[in-house]
């Protein structure tokens, strides 16, 4: 009785909460609307910044996401039938949050709509933005035959089959966006294609993760055997992601210390937004090696606690990853632009920056809240 | 925080009212807009569905006249709907031919100042200073001038006109009515020009060599050698157009070699680039000088040669004078047996701190260039304390190398046919002879200050010393003041001394576009046109062996009610004044009769009309026509906006200079005599002149050019850096501090920075004082102190600070001040330059005069 | 068609920056956005030391990296050659900018000519603001706003779309150059016809070695250098050891 009415006077001020920011979040938008985005700590150095370091993020996490759920939906993997209702659902949810980053960011959404009756077919913006869309409306309507039992109709594979094709497509357009830059050689070639793709799928699985555990903490049920061992399963599936993401990285950080490109040098100038020891950036190591030794530890390995702390750290470490990416090429001024700024630029996000941020997780978080509140995300056929 | 979200209502409602009726359709959509999370971009929309409209609105080009430098070039502006949008060079010029140059376009921001005084104003606070706001506030024209007037009455009710003082700035050659005839009319001696603090030393060496008074035309496409002397023309004064239209094709025919310790826009292109010690400059000429005649260089067919051709100017040994048979020069041989003789190129190498190969190899390549070897006088050498001699020793180079009045040499103005407006002799009354008899307040004249121009002692200004002249109230103390487009709180060295003297005047009046410096002390101020859009006027200027005589009219609709400075204000004072039962100046003014009519003005805006008219005519009147280009009549002339002169004639000088000898004098017969005409004047030797304005030289070295050690302020433990001041070639004369692109494009000025006010330092020396770019430094000189950001620019000699001039403003508007009337926005220049002369000239010394430290703050 | 294409002569060039403000006055730019620009570098160490001074611009690319990424095709070629813009179909994602090799593109993060809508006078009475000295002149957002800039793009670009230069696209369809050549007081810029072999701009890439900006990215610029700013000479030597 008592833990009902507790449990439900913390969901309610977790709904406040949520509302809060949400409201924090609207007027916030309402302002970047209005006065523009002078408001943002961005200039026409750094272009893009922590509100498009937080949609590539949610939305390849996304992706990652529907790369999971078709381990069951599309290769028919049945044990994990029991995790593909909110596999599905966490995506539409994480993919909206991602949406409403880039809203925000672009701040000129009404003009979307050249997006549809002018497109440009060799801009790897346009496919992101037409791929995702799909995405969206494939994932919703998978979910609603989910929803209504229809798992495996023609249709509804199909629908399966759309989404994981677009969520490998996806990233390595996100990455393409980066890759097809000739004027940034930090950026330049299908490197960034499959890194993207990497850390998709590594940010997905830590997503996945962090929440079922959390779930089962918040909930307090009781977990069946069955969920434990998908559980397990999935640490491992999320260690071997850590340790591919791992290995690329290294393999990218020594050749980028190795060459002598200047662009590359400048790589090395350039202050790490968030500080480095020798060649590794503080979230590498914090968000990459850090839950990988975690990992590697076998009684670290079956406890929940840790378990949940690597999946955190890999969240945050590959938003973070993102981040130094996207700063990193952006630090210094392009040709004549460097007549008016420093050789290197830094970058702290402004105040709107953060809440931007702030609302596209709230906006996540709350469908998220909802979705297990109301669509039994636990249903699997029978 | 409802203040706060109304403005940003406001905000969000002006980015949609473009027009009434956009604002209306987009105001509805842009709610439903706001509640979806979506912006609109009303303005693209407003904007795209008025551009119908404005597209068909047909511009036209008008001619006009530039005057953001003294280059004074001829220009047209695109005036659309009433509205001035875009400038160009007038291509009917021979002098500038249609070229252009950066600064010129932010003629529009001027124009369009939103700080332009729009309406005629007075202080209310009785309190004169830095720290006391004026409290302006607006007023009638009509009172405006019944004051004025009224306070000028006082003065000749009382028998003090002379105590009455018009102080001078920018001027068009409409300038004698106001500076001139008016202020003897009143009874006044005290018409004080603004010219010493611009280039008078510059025109002394050139006088007391050649008899020329004024700038001088470089006929830089012909020539084969170009050395410059501090002299930056393709950034700063003069012919800035001219000389940047034709620079690519004069790098291709001749050398270029620019002396200066900062590493100057024209320096930037040189061959050689001679960073030389500031105020070292005469070391350097006399040794090019040496090398020449030890070399046998010097051109014969200007200077002569040895009667039996040998040459016996062997380093250190005298010359007999009578073994050398001078042709259209005169003192070579004195120059070399007092000067020269010993002064070699390796003597020069340790005062100027330049390698002895350079300035052997310069002068060696300078000498065979001859007669096509210009050497550029510049401002920097010559506005010295001990620069006057700096100035005749670099323009003597010309003398040897027969550069002067020759083919791709240095020549003189030509000639045009502009008349004086009638004399005010017949209008002076007993009160104004009087009056005018007094000493000036610059105190020019007396010993210590010589302002010997064109050879008569006392006859140049010494524009920076009025204001010691004011403040000891000596001669006098002065009552009534007008300024016009003048700025000396700003312009002037030592400008706190400007500061104290303006608070003492009892009644100033300044005539001013914008609420300057100096309008913050004066009681009076009132609005002025701007020259280029809204004045009848006209101005002359040099170049490319042309002179032009170019038109300004009123070609925009006026914004707001200014007034003409040089003729419609006098006229209307000149009314008051006859209100008042003086009616002199206005029976003077209607002596300036239209030529084409013959009537009378009656109004101001005919007296401005007219008089330009009268002082053109023979310009554009057929009937008068005396030479250079031919117009049909006055409209004919308005339309093309610019009258030419006919093309130089090389050598017609040679032998007919008006110096004493009518030759090219190395010894000075003329500076002697002036010289020993101010000696005589105040019954001294010339040595006792020479120490009492603080030159070195005593005897005969005192007319003939030479090196003379500078004399820069401050111990050099306590302060060891020399400043190096320079110009912008964005600056318009100082009046560009509150245009946005001056600091949007600051960065063009090398080694300069957008938004900022930088002191450029040697890393070298930078880094002994643990600077860094971006620091914020302190500069201080014995006199003063400024604060600015410090630039590590290898552009720079070490041991020296170069800084720009043109920020550091504390009044003129929004922009040019960071806070109007309190905080600069960078560091005036003029606050670390000491208030020292070059005073045979009377120039104000900005160069290589004193020495500074910089600190951290 | 013409294929439009610009020279520009170094050793012409004083460095006077004429042609970036003449190109903010003729198309109405704010201030902060640079449609033409300049690389300098000051080279050397005192006291043998130059400064250099290169003008640029769009480069208006054969192969525009900006054209290429854009998604709606706002970033689109003309049959001229000009790279052009329509800020009606720009979304601001600002992908053009990121992708430029020769940073000439900036994006209106704030309301354009911001200050020119303050309403307090510097002093009370005797001054107007900015707003009300547009007001009067009947400019619009600037007193000096030039109303031809509107033919083929709207006047002032509003906050939130990315700009650049156009060639002056208004201006060469009626037949006149680019305001920048027309602004330069040294004649250092050549514009015109590079399909027309008899064009003063074929002649010149006859003549001399041209060069562009990262000619290795293959983008195909279309505004040449030819010559140096400063072609100094020395006395010959060899050197020595």
């Amino acid at each position: 009785m008592s833990q009902t009415k507790k449990s439900k006077g913390l969901y309610g001020m977790w709904l406040g909460l949520l509302g809060v920011a949400i409201i924090i979040g609207m007027v916030a938008a309402f302002r970047l609307f209005t006065e523009g985005h002078g408001l943002f700590n961005t200039n026409d150095v750094i272009i893009w910044s922590l509100p498009l370091g937080v949609y590539i993020f949610l939305a390849l996490t996304s992706s990652g996401l529907t790369i999971l759920a078709s381990i069951p939906l599309v290769f028919e993997v049945k044990k994990y039938d029991t995790v593909a209702k909110r596999l599905v659902f966490l995506a539409i949810a994480t993919l909206m949050g991602g949406f409403v980053s880039i809203g925000l960011e672009l701040g000129n959404v009404f003009h979307m709509i050249y997006n549809f009756i002018s497109p440009n077919f060799s801009s790897p913006i346009w496919w992101i933005g037409f791929i995702y869309s799909i995405e969206l409306l494939t994932l919703v309507l998978k979910f609603w035959r989910m929803h209504v039992g229809d798992w495996h109709s023609r249709f509804s594979k199909v629908l399966g089959n759309i989404s994981f094709f677009g969520a490998l497509v996806a990233p390595l357009m996100i990455g393409a966006v980066f890759g097809l830059t000739e004027s940034r050689v930090t950026y330049f070639g299908p490197v960034m294609s499959i890194y993207c793709l990497l850390l998709a799928f590594l940010s997905g699985i830590a997503l996945s993760l962090f929440y079922d555990l959390m779930y089962a903490r918040v909930t307090g049920k009781d977990v069946s055997e069955k969920k434990v061992e998908i559980c397990n399963e999935f640490t491992r599936i999320f260690s071997y992601a850590l340790g591919t993401v791992i290995v690329f990285t290294i393999l990218k950080i020594t050749i980028e210390s190795a060459t002598f490109v200047p662009e590359f040098l400048n790589y090395h100038k350039f202050k790490h937004a968030f500080g480095a020891w020798r060649i590794f950036h503080t979230e590498v190591i914090f968000g990459l090696f850090l839950p990988f030794v975690l990992m590697a530890i076998p009684s670290l390995r079956v406890s929940n606690t840790a378990r949940m702390m690597a999946a955190a750290l890999t969240l945050l470490g590959t938003l973070a990853m993102h981040m130094e990416i996207l700063l990193a090429g952006q630090s210094r001024p392009v040709g004549p632009k460097a007549e008016h700024y420093p050789e290197f630029l830094s970058y702290f996000p402004s105040i709107w920056e953060w809440l931007v941020f702030l609302l596209a997780v709230a906006v996540m978080l709350l469908l998220y809240t909802l979705g297990e509140r109301y669509l039994n995300l636990e249903e699997a056929p029978a | 925080m409802k203040k706060k979200q109304n403005t940003l209502m406001k905000n969000f409602l002006s980015d949609i009212k473009f027009s009434r009726r956009t604002f209306i359709k987009a105001s509805a959509t842009a709610g439903a807009a706001v509640a979806l999370g979506v912006e609109l971009k009303p303005e693209l929309k407003a904007l795209a569905s008025a551009s119908g409209v404005a597209s068909n609105v047909k511009g036209e080009w008008r001619p006009a006249t530039c005057q953001g430098c003294t280059s004074w070039c001829s220009k047209q502006v695109y005036v659309v709907d009433g509205r001035a949008v875009k400038v160009r060079g007038n291509p009917n010029s021979k002098v500038n031919q249609g070229a252009g140059c950066p600064r010129s376009h932010m003629s529009l921001q001027q124009v369009y100042d939103p700080d332009r005084i729009k309406t005629p104003m007075k202080r209310t606070n009785p309190r004169k200073g830095r720290q006391e706001d004026p409290k302006f506030v607006p007023i009638t024209w009509d009172e405006a001038l019944n004051t004025i007037a009224d306070k000028i009455m006082e003065l000749r009710k009382n028998n003090e006109t002379h105590k009455y003082m018009l102080m001078r700035g920018r001027y068009s050659y409409m300038r004698d009515i106001l500076y001139s005839r008016m202020t003897k009319i009143i009874g006044s001696p005290n018409s004080i020009s603004h010219s010493a603090l611009c280039a008078e030393a510059e025109k002394f060496g050139p006088y007391y060599t050649e008899a020329y008074w004024g700038y001088r035309q470089y006929d830089v496409e012909n020539t084969r050698y170009l050395l410059l002397w501090g002299a930056d023309p393709l950034a700063a004064n003069r012919q800035v157009s001219y000389y940047s239209k034709v620079w690519g094709d004069v790098i291709d025919r001749a050398t270029i070699a620019v002396v200066e310790p900062r590493l100057s826009a024209t320096a930037a292109k040189a061959d050689e680039w001679l960073p030389i010690k500031p105020g070292q400059d005469s070391a350097l000429a006399v040794a090019i000088s040496h090398v020449l005649l030890a070399t046998g260089l010097w051109y014969k067919p200007f200077v002569g040669d040895f009667i039996d051709g040998i040459n016996r100017f062997i380093p250190s040994q005298y010359v007999d004078e009578d073994t050398f048979q001078e042709k259209y020069t005169h003192g070579i041989v004195k120059y070399w047996n007092l000067e020269l003789r010993d002064k070699t190129p390796e003597w020069a190498a340790e005062i100027t701190g330049l390698p002895v190969n350079q300035i052997k190899r310069v002068a060696v390549r300078y000498g065979k260039s001859a007669p096509h070897a210009i050497s550029w006088l510049g401002g920097g050498p010559c506005m010295q304390v001990r620069g006057g001699y700096t100035s005749m020793a670099i323009h003597a180079l010309n003398g040897i190398v027969g550069a002067v009045d020759n083919i791709g040499g240095t020549l003189k103005s030509n000639k045009e046919y502009t008349v004086n407006f009638p004399g005010e002799k017949p209008f002076m009354d007993d009160i104004a002879k009087t009056g005018k008899k007094h000493e000036k307040l610059d105190q020019r004249g007396r010993l210590q200050f010589p302002c010997i121009k064109k050879g008569k002692p006392g006859s140049g200004v010494i524009t920076n010393n009025t204001a010691d002249g004011i403040i000891n109230g000596d001669p006098y103390d002065i009552k009534v003041a007008i300024g016009y487009m003048n700025n000396f709180a700003f312009s002037a060295p030592q400008p706190e001394r400007w500061e104290r003297a303006l608070s003492k005047i009892p009644f100033l009046v300044h005539i001013t576009t914008n609420a300057s410096e100096f309008s913050w002390f004066s009681d009076i101020v009132l609005p002025d046109t701007h020259h280029m859009f809204e004045k009848w006027g006209y101005v002359k200027s040099i170049g490319n062996g042309y002179r032009h005589v170019t038109l300004m009219q009123p070609i925009i609709e006026p914004v707001w009610d200014y007034k003409t400075d040089e003729t419609e204000i006098p006229w209307l004072i000149a009314e008051k004044l006859a209100e008042r039962g003086f009616d002199n100046l206005l029976r003077h003014f209607k002596e300036y009769k239209d030529p084409e009519t013959g009537k009378e003005p009656t109004n101001e805006k005919e007296f401005a009309l007219y008089a330009l008219k009268y002082a053109t005519q023979n310009l554009w009147d057929p009937t008068k026509y005396q030479g250079g280009d031919k117009f049909n009549g006055w409209e004919d002339f308005l339309k093309v906006g610019v009258w030419n002169s006919k093309p130089y004639s090389y050598q017609k000088r040679w032998g007919k200079m008006k110096t004493k000898t009518g030759m090219f004098e190395f010894y000075s017969d003329t500076l002697k005599a002036a010289l020993e005409k101010h000696a005589g004047n105040h019954n001294v030797t010339v040595d006792e002149v020479m120490k009492a304005t603080n030159y070195l030289a005593r005897g005969e070295r005192a007319f003939i050019p030479h090196y003379e050690e500078p004399f820069i302020m401050g111990d050099e433990k306590e302060y060891p850096f020399i400043h190096v001041d320079h110009k912008s070639r964005l600056n318009r004369e100082g009046r560009s501090a509150n245009c946005s692109w001056y600091y949007d494009f600051k960065d063009v000025d090398p080694g300069d920075e957008v938004w900022d006010d930088v002191a450029k330092i040697n890393p070298v020396d930078a880094q002994k004082l643990g600077i860094k770019n971006g620091d914020r430094v302190k500069l201080t000189s014995p006199t003063g102190n400024l604060v600015c950001t410090a630039k590590l620019w290898e552009g720079v000699r070490p041991g020296t600070v170069a800084k720009c001039y043109g920020q550091g403003h504390w009044a003129y508007g929004r922009l040019a001040a960071k806070k109007f009337g309190k905080i600069p926005r960078g560091g005036s220049s003029n606050d670390i330059i000491p208030a020292q002369y070059e005073a045979l000239s009377g120039s104000s010394a900005y160069y290589g005069v004193t020495r500074i430290k910089v600190e951290k703050v | 068609m013409p294929r439009y294409a610009m020279i520009i002569d170094l050793q012409r060039c004083v460095g006077c920056s004429a042609c970036s403000i003449a190109c903010r006055n003729e198309n109405n730019v704010t201030d902060g956005i640079y449609w033409s620009n300049k690389i300098t570098q000051t080279s050397g160490t005192f006291p043998n030391v130059r400064y250099h001074y290169m003008p640029t611009l769009c480069n208006h690319c054969q192969n525009a990296p900006c054209v290429r990424g854009c998604p709606t095709q706002a970033m689109h070629k003309l049959d001229n050659g000009i790279t052009m813009h329509d800020p009606k179909k720009c979304i601001g994602c600002k992908y053009c900018e990121f992708n430029c090799p020769y940073g000439v593109i900036y994006f209106n993060w704030d309301t354009p000519h911001k200050t020119w809508r303050n309403s307090r006078p510097l002093i009370k009475g005797a001054t107007s603001s900015p707003a009300e000295e547009v007001k009067k002149v009947r400019g619009k957002a600037i007193p000096y706003y030039n109303p031809e800039r509107e033919a083929t793009l709207p006047g002032i670009r509003p906050r939130g779309v990315v700009e650049k230069c156009t060639f002056c696209d208004h201006r060469t369809r009626k037949g006149n150059l680019p305001y920048c050549v027309e602004a330069c007081p040294s004649d250092a810029r050549i514009f015109g016809d590079i399909n027309d072999p008899n064009s003063e701009v074929s002649k010149l890439l006859g003549k001399f070695r041209p060069f562009r900006l990262r000619e290795q990215l293959g983008t195909e610029p279309h505004v040449f250098y030819i010559r140096d700013f400063n072609p100094a000479n020395y006395q010959p030597s060899k050197g020595g050891i």
